[in-house]
């Protein structure tokens, strides 16, 4: 009868219209071996190095394990000369990787999608971006520092990807997604 | 550019026997296959990698048997077997946010309604169910020995040689389940109807709860899972008054319930990373009960116009650290108006109002921490709950006949008509941003 044969004809549709789900479902992308990858991106040490002359300080930023249990250690090698100018670089590594990440090649290369912001509370202490990206708009990965009288506070430094290009010169109104915000604890002497 | 992108497929087939004077056999099988990928902002080589890719393919059987042979007496039993399986697709760069696992379940049970007499019905049912969850999971050596202590309480799950700062594991976890329910209903006169109902059930922990590790960007917090976590396991109780007349209905239930093992995610402080500091918030399980009352009424004003109230009441306990269970919902009550002109198009327009009080019974889970960028030890109200709410809407909608045969369904609402600025508790980016605004929806629905 014509309505078996319909029955019949929608039954062997449904099986090979299954069957082929289900082998999509075991495709040549199922990696057995678990080779998980590691963090790739992950930004696991800051460098800024301060120098004037032969006075060199240098400030650390490390985090081993990433996000892991390890907290993150902050370093300050000395402190900074009152009345003296720095020229700063800032340097981002990821040493989960062998041999070591240089992330700051990266941020060099799309410049225009990347910016730093370095604030201070210590009066006197003036931080201003020298390096520039591909549309003239401040970069950050070389800087200058100028010192006052003595004292002391903290340094912030913040590194924000996709910012608004130009902005005011903070890192809130530029926006963006926020890769690197540490802050560290600074004396003038 | 921050954005998603999925690719479901899903398949059913259904087919049915049915044995006269015996009953009928219904057997489904169905699958479904998700490939999700979350791309995000991302730095050099890896602009166009996703950060999160998962495909999650789940299969499942389920036959069914009605058994009407007996007059007074129906029975309802069947089978359930599932798989599912879980594969973080390699190639992110990134650690996955849920990791490889494979799921089985089965599970049987058996239904039967008695009918008493004319007045009474009793229906009892019982069901056992099990699932076995195999995971592969790279954890932080530092957070696997010292944080959890998992070397010393799951050295079985350790599967291989430390690599750097990890460790790779292979969690198993085997549950059994035993669920059973039993209900009263007895019909009295003027329409009036009570039931009762006892219900066991358990709830096996799922794959965030037992493994979750890591910022959750949405959220803009950490969340920790926890591979302690075993079953819930609920008793339940309700009650329920009801009358329904052809204008006017009323249905007043109370309920209890007592969860031992209650599955909770709390904050429990701030980390600091190289993005700066987010809270965590951790999985863990504590005993609760949660009881309340909702009462609902119903009344026809005219042929066309009628009238529905409603209100929730519910509490919810810790019991284990005798304070206030966290995101329990707040009291709430509203009212509905509406009109239907079955004449016209099937016009109706119904104007709504809801009210949520603010959450007064919280747990207070704030905390002082080191705000490093100013040097102070701030204070972090994170159990505070938003104030009391109320809004308004308005649905109206109609039927016109087109295409001969055919019918076009017109719906027009506006949600939150006073574009009122509020903040719901149980959202958890209200620490971030208020709810949506007034919202205007046009839908159309043909039928052919």
């Amino acid at each position: 009868m014509k309505i078996t044969n319909t029955i019949k004809i929608t039954k062997l549709l449904a099986i090979l219209f299954i069957s082929v789900f289900t082998f999509t479902a075991c495709s040549d992308d199922d990696d057995d071996d678990h080779d998980h990858d590691s963090e790739e991106e992950l930004i696991t040490t800051v460098n800024y190095t301060l120098t004037s002359g032969s006075d060199v300080v240098t400030l650390k930023f490390s985090d081993p394990d990433g996000d892991g249990a390890i907290e993150p250690i902050y370093e300050v090698s000395g402190d900074l000369t009152a009345n003296s100018t720095y020229t700063g670089i800032i340097e981002l590594l990821n040493e989960t990787e062998s041999p070591v990440e240089d992330i700051t090649e990266e941020v060099k290369e799309e410049a225009d999608e990347h910016e730093f912001f370095y604030t201070s509370d210590v009066s006197g202490l003036a931080i201003t971006k020298t390096d520039v990206d591909g549309n003239d708009n401040p970069l950050g990965i070389e800087t200058s520092v100028t010192t006052g009288e003595a004292g002391s506070g903290t340094l912030t430094i913040v590194l924000k990807h996709e910012p608004t290009k130009p902005n005011d010169g903070s890192s809130s109104s530029a926006g963006g997604s926020t890769d690197v915000e540490i802050t560290f604890d600074v004396t003038i002497n | 550019m921050p954005k998603q992108a999925i690719v479901h497929h899903l398949g059913k087939v259904e087919a049915y026997k049915r044995f006269k004077g015996f009953g009928k056999l219904t057997v489904q099988y169905d699958f479904q296959i998700n490939r999700r990928k979350e791309f995000d902002l991302r730095r050099g080589d890896l602009k166009n990698t996703p950060v999160i890719d998962l495909r999650l393919f789940t299969t499942s059987l389920q036959p069914n048997l009605q058994i009407d042979y007996f007059d007074n007496f129906k029975i309802n039993t069947g089978l359930l077997v599932r798989y599912q399986q879980n594969d973080a697709v390699s190639g992110t760069g990134t650690s996955p946010l849920i990791p490889d696992f494979d799921k089985y379940d089965a599970g049987m049970y058996a239904i039967g309604n008695y009918n008493l007499n004319g007045t009474t019905e009793i229906s009892a049912g019982i069901r056992y169910d099990f699932t076995d969850i195999n995971a592969n999971k790279e954890y932080n050596v530092t957070d696997w020995q010292e944080t959890y202590n998992y070397d010393e309480l799951f050295p079985e799950f350790e599967s291989g040689a430390i690599r750097g700062t990890d460790i790779p594991t292979n969690p198993r976890f085997t549950y059994h389940n035993v669920s059973a329910s039993l209900g009263l209903s007895k019909k009295f006169d003027n329409n009036i109807q009570l039931l009762a109902n006892f219900g066991l059930a358990s709830r096996v922990p799922n794959p965030s709860e037992l493994f979750s590790e890591g910022l959750h960007h949405s959220a803009a917090r950490i969340e920790t899972g926890l591979l302690t976590i075993g079953k819930e396991i609920a008793n339940k109780f309700i009650l329920s008054l009801e009358k329904n007349s052809n204008d006017f209905g009323f249905a007043i239930s109370p309920y209890y319930n007592q969860i031992n093992g209650f599955i909770q995610l709390i904050p429990v402080g701030i980390t600091t990373t190289i993005r700066g500091a987010f809270p965590v918030w951790e999985y863990n399980q504590v005993a609760a009960q949660i009881f309340g009352v909702d009462i609902d009424v119903n009344k026809k004003i005219s042929k066309n116009l009628s009238y529905i109230a409603s209100l929730s009441l519910l509490q919810g306990d810790n019991l284990t650290d005798d304070i206030p269970l966290i995101h329990m919902p707040a009291t709430n009550f509203s009212n509905r108006l509406f009109y239907v002109n079955e004449n016209l198009n099937q016009l109706k327009i119904s104007l709504s109002h809801k009210t949520i009080l603010q959450q007064n019974r919280f747990p207070d889970y704030n905390f002082f921490t080191y705000n490093a960028t100013i040097q102070e030890d701030v204070f972090v109200d994170i159990s505070s709950t938003p104030p009391t709410y109320s809004l308004f809407g308005l649905n109206t909608s109609a039927v016109f006949k087109v295409f001969k045969k055919g019918s076009l369904k017109l719906e027009f609402n506006i949600e939150n008509m006073f574009n009122k600025s509020y903040r719901e508790h149980l959202n958890r980016l209200r620490y971030f941003s208020n709810d949506l605004g007034r919202n205007y929806n046009l839908k159309l629905k043909i039928n052919y």
